[in-house]
């Protein structure tokens, strides 16, 4: 990397282009401080919480009163200030929209005219490690103001400042762009679900209606020569996507039998004894013939329903099935084959199963591309900052 | 001289008690059967218990023990060769002497007339006398006159007892014990009155009935004044129902054997016997089996004899509005009745919607009232209380109030439960008819009419617990609104990173 300074542009240090201030928490046992107040007031946690991409701050979790700011000496930043966190977790910059105040955790910059705080934020995100570095402290990493002030950058002209920025802008709106629609089509997948399955006029059918489920179990541990074989072996742990591709622990083919049984390509396996169950019912249908442990039942459909339909169906009552989930006398989760056995599923003719399952397929490869379209934004933007923010390449007027 | 401090002997203890004696039985009889022989040796312990209560009153009373023990005076005979302490001076053929005392109990009673079942304690290799002597005497241990044990002891005692020693444990073709709970919310909602007719057309071992004569014990009036009918198919069951009604001292009560669907029985006072037939009643409640697969739908599909298929036929697999029509049939044109259904027949389509619509478009449903999810014994299966009336209240007219109680509730280890202050909410609600946030809303009839004739209760009334989007017109044009603002951003971005040379 070029340390030569960019045609144009001036060393600095931070000192120099805006003036840094502090904060501090009024005496939470004062409620005169806290009560009713008015006066937005950040924690490192607001500005963490934002979504990645977003850099301007408008509300804080928590307000205080306007005494609070007379008598403890807390200072009000105006709009267009560059908060930044500066202790235990630093570098994180933000530019709040609305006069603000904060805690002891930020160092907060009120820019000169030479500097666009747009363009500081920017810089301050992209030099979080330097940052990190600089910081002191024993109990906390903490950067102080003193150390923050003679950090040294190398400013472009106002101008450049503000096209740098832009571009950067048009990255960033990019990636909140992308994220909305990423969460909008959970909405819309949550809510095809729900119009399938409460609002039609599908005749429900006892899942134990459908088909048969069996267990699966664990070959001996003690004879070596069961394991780590060729056949994959699939635990809860594995059942983390609704398609299982690969399972962390594996057979040997002559394992399979009795209790360990193997299931074709396509199966439908679901989680009935575990912890999870306390917060999950994992369902997951196989890419490979497999087998089972104990704590996963295979579902064995006797024609009248495909098992992608089932899985859709039992994601969609996922609420409903937790409630149902029994405490064993040593306190494992589990679900009961009865209560398996009663779960309803309004069951449409083949055709139109096939079709909604293709629909959520669909939707939900859809989703996995805008998550990979979220992390490929995510880098470049990485990559961008550094050529703009230091000059390496430069933003033409 | 009746001592009230006595304290009622609470469901663990008997629980206990009742282990115990499977104790006994165990290794020397089929563990299916405990329960038989167990119960029949429950049940003439409290018979003979029963009836020294009232000979002690009596006794109290006149201060005459002949005219105490004279049968003119108790409720039911027990003969005094075959009370428990006669049969108890017996030390040898033991089982024989009890064999004999049930079947001269039954002679001697008859609506006692097959309660005892068909057990048979005469078989001296299974019964040998030393371990009838030490069953007997374990019998012993607890008293249970009315004023030891809970008015539906022996039906809790026959619930364990199904539950410790048969298969598929607490379920029996898809029949499940009612929690007392759920049953005292809906006696409550309906609040029957003295001098009314009750009615439960799958009263099970009597528990919804007898609800309604503590209904009007807390009120201070006279349960006897009310007339108690109830039919029951299993038969097991229905000697417990015969049983418990019995001991409660309620003499107007009838319960008939059989199918209700398939063979209703209306009791014919002058006859004194049931004969087939619908009758009409002030209150009929009912939780009947959740969603039976073999209802008599090859019957009604032709007709129901009885003529009971108002609103149309309910599917085949799923018998529940056959039960509801049938309560609704039961009812005098004043009458009201509270049932236990699945939520399933509040939003099912197919014939199941059209025998919904019939009967919003009647007007005859009052209230909907969703319960808490996993309350009932064996069945995590969230069910709800329809309330009907033929002829609503004229400020009701119209209205539906739904009242969503899936957050109304008290969690527990292994099922949850209704405390008596959950019951009290819901049925304040009920009683009130008004608005109340999260949880009751008076809807009108055409608003449901407009969504389908659905009744699904969290598209009325939203807990907070699980609101979701359902427009998925309005999500999916949100999508592409979202998507088109993403194309138009990059669209942006890519222009920048032309510029600066980063494309082509």
């Amino acid at each position: 990397m070029s340390s030569e300074v960019p045609k144009g542009w001036l060393p600095a240090k931070l000192g120099e282009i805006a003036a840094l201030s502090g904060g501090t928490t009024p005496s939470k046992s004062n409620g005169a401080y806290w009560t009713h107040g008015t006066v937005p007031w950040a924690t490192p946690s607001d500005v963490t919480s934002l979504p990645l991409g977003q850099t301007r701050i408008a509300t804080t979790e928590a307000q205080v009163s306007e005494r609070a700011l007379k008598e403890c000496s807390l200072k009000l930043n105006p709009p267009n200030t560059v908060l930044m966190t500066s202790r235990a977790t630093i570098g994180y910059a933000v530019i709040n929209d609305m006069p603000m105040a904060t805690n002891q955790g930020f160092l907060n910059f009120a820019c000169s005219s030479d500097c666009v705080p747009e363009f500081l934020c920017h810089w301050l995100n992209a030099k979080r490690d330097l940052l990190t570095a600089a910081a002191g402290g024993s109990t906390f990493k903490e950067l102080s103001r003193g150390t923050a002030k003679l950090l040294p950058i190398l400013l472009p002209p106002v101008d450049e400042q503000r096209r740098i920025a832009e571009v950067l802008r048009s990255v960033d709106e990019a990636i909140l762009a992308n994220r909305a629609s990423i969460m909008h089509m959970s909405r819309v997948r949550a809510a095809t679900l729900h119009a399938a399955f409460e609002e039609s006029a599908w005749e429900p059918v006892k899942l134990g209606d459908l088909g048969r489920w069996s267990s699966g179990g664990t070959p001996p541990k003690a004879d070596q020569s069961l394991w780590n074989g060729d056949v994959p072996w699939i635990c809860p742990r594995d059942m983390k996507s609704p398609v299982v591709t690969r399972a962390e622990s594996t057979v040997a083919e002559k394992a399979i039998g009795g209790a360990c049984k193997m299931v074709p390509n396509g199966t439908l396996l679901l989680v009935v004894r575990g912890m999870i169950l306390a917060k999950a019912i994992p369902t997951a249908t196989t890419a490979m013939a497999a087998t089972y442990n104990q704590d996963i039942k295979a579902f064995h459909p006797n024609g009248r329903a495909i098992p992608k339909f089932v899985q859709l169906c039992l994601q969609h009552q996922e609420h409903g099935l937790l409630k149902q989930v029994n405490t064993a006398t040593h306190g494992t989760k589990k679900l009961d084959a009865h209560t398996i056995a009663e779960v309803e599923v309004p069951l449409p003719d083949l055709p139109t199963q096939i079709e909604l399952s293709q629909t959520i397929t669909d939707m939900d490869l859809a989703m996995v591309r805008s998550g990979e379209e979220h992390i490929r934004l995510v880098r470049m933007k990485a990559a961008l900052q550094s050529d703009l923010l230091f000059g390496h390449v430069r933003v033409p007027a | 001289m009746l001592d009230k401090s006595v304290r009622w002997m609470t469901l663990e203890e008997l629980e206990r008690h009742l282990w115990q004696a499977a104790d006994i039985l165990r290794g020397h009889v089929d563990a299916g059967k405990f329960k038989d022989y167990i119960f029949a040796l429950l049940f003439y312990r409290r018979l003979c218990d029963v009836w020294d209560e009232e000979f002690e009153v009596l006794l109290a009373e006149t201060g005459d023990r002949e005219e105490a023990a004279d049968p003119d005076e108790h409720r039911f005979h027990v003969p005094p060769q075959h009370h428990w302490t006669a049969v108890r001076k017996h030390s040898t053929q033991i089982g024989q002497h009890l064999n004999n005392a049930f079947a001269a109990i039954e002679d001697a009673n008859l609506r006692l007339r097959g309660v005892f079942g068909d057990v048979d304690f005469a078989n001296q290799e299974r019964f040998p006398d030393a371990r009838l002597e030490k069953l007997l005497a374990h019998f012993e241990k607890h008293r249970l006159r009315n004023r030891d044990v809970p008015p539906d002891m022996l039906g809790d005692a026959y619930m364990y007892l199904i539950e410790q020693f048969a298969e598929g444990a607490g379920k029996k073709g898809g029949e499940f014990y009612t929690p007392r709970q759920v049953v005292k919310l809906i006696v409550e909602c309906l609040d029957p009155q003295p001098g009314m007719s009750i009615y439960d057309p799958t009263c099970g071992s009597g528990g919804m009935l007898l609800e309604a004569v503590q209904h009007l014990k807390h009120k201070g009036q006279d349960p006897r004044s009310l007339s108690l009918y109830g039919q029951e198919k299993e038969l097991d069951t229905w000697a417990i129902a015969q049983i418990n009604l019995f001991l409660h001292d309620i003499d107007d009560a009838f319960i008939g054997k059989g199918d209700t669907i398939l063979d209703p029985k209306r009791y014919d006072p002058r006859a004194q016997e049931f004969t087939p037939g619908v009758g009409a009643y002030d209150r009929v409640m009912a939780n009947p089996p959740f969603s039976q697969k073999v209802w008599g739908h090859e019957v009604w599909v032709n007709g129901d004899p009885f003529g009971r298929d108002v609103y149309g036929v309910p599917p085949k697999g799923y018998g529940d509005l056959a039960f509801v029509q049938h309560m609704i049939a039961s009812l005098k044109d004043d009458g009201m009745l509270g049932v236990v259904v699945p939520h399933g027949v509040l939003f099912r389509g197919g014939a199941e919607g059209r025998i919904r619509e019939g009967m919003l478009k009647a007007d005859i449903i009052e209230a909907v009232i969703g319960l808490a999810p996993n309350l009932f014994y064996g069945a995590g299966i969230p069910a709800a209380i329809l309330i009907v009336r033929k002829a609503k209240p004229a400020e009701r007219k119209g209205k539906v109030l739904v009242i969503n109680g899936d957050a109304t509730f008290t969690s527990g280890k292994a099922q949850n439960h209704l405390t008596d202050a959950n019951v009290r909410m819901l049925t304040d609600a009920f009683h009130g008819f008004v608005d109340i946030e999260k949880l009751a809303r008076v809807v009108p009839v055409v608003e449901i009419a407009a969504n389908g004739f659905n009744l699904n209760i969290s598209r009325y009334v939203q807990t907070g617990a699980d609101a979701e989007a359902v427009d998925v017109a309005a999500e999916v044009a949100k999508l592409h609104d979202l998507i088109a603002k993403r194309d138009e951003a990059e669209a942006v971005m890519f222009g920048h990173l032309k510029r600066l040379g980063y494309v082509e």
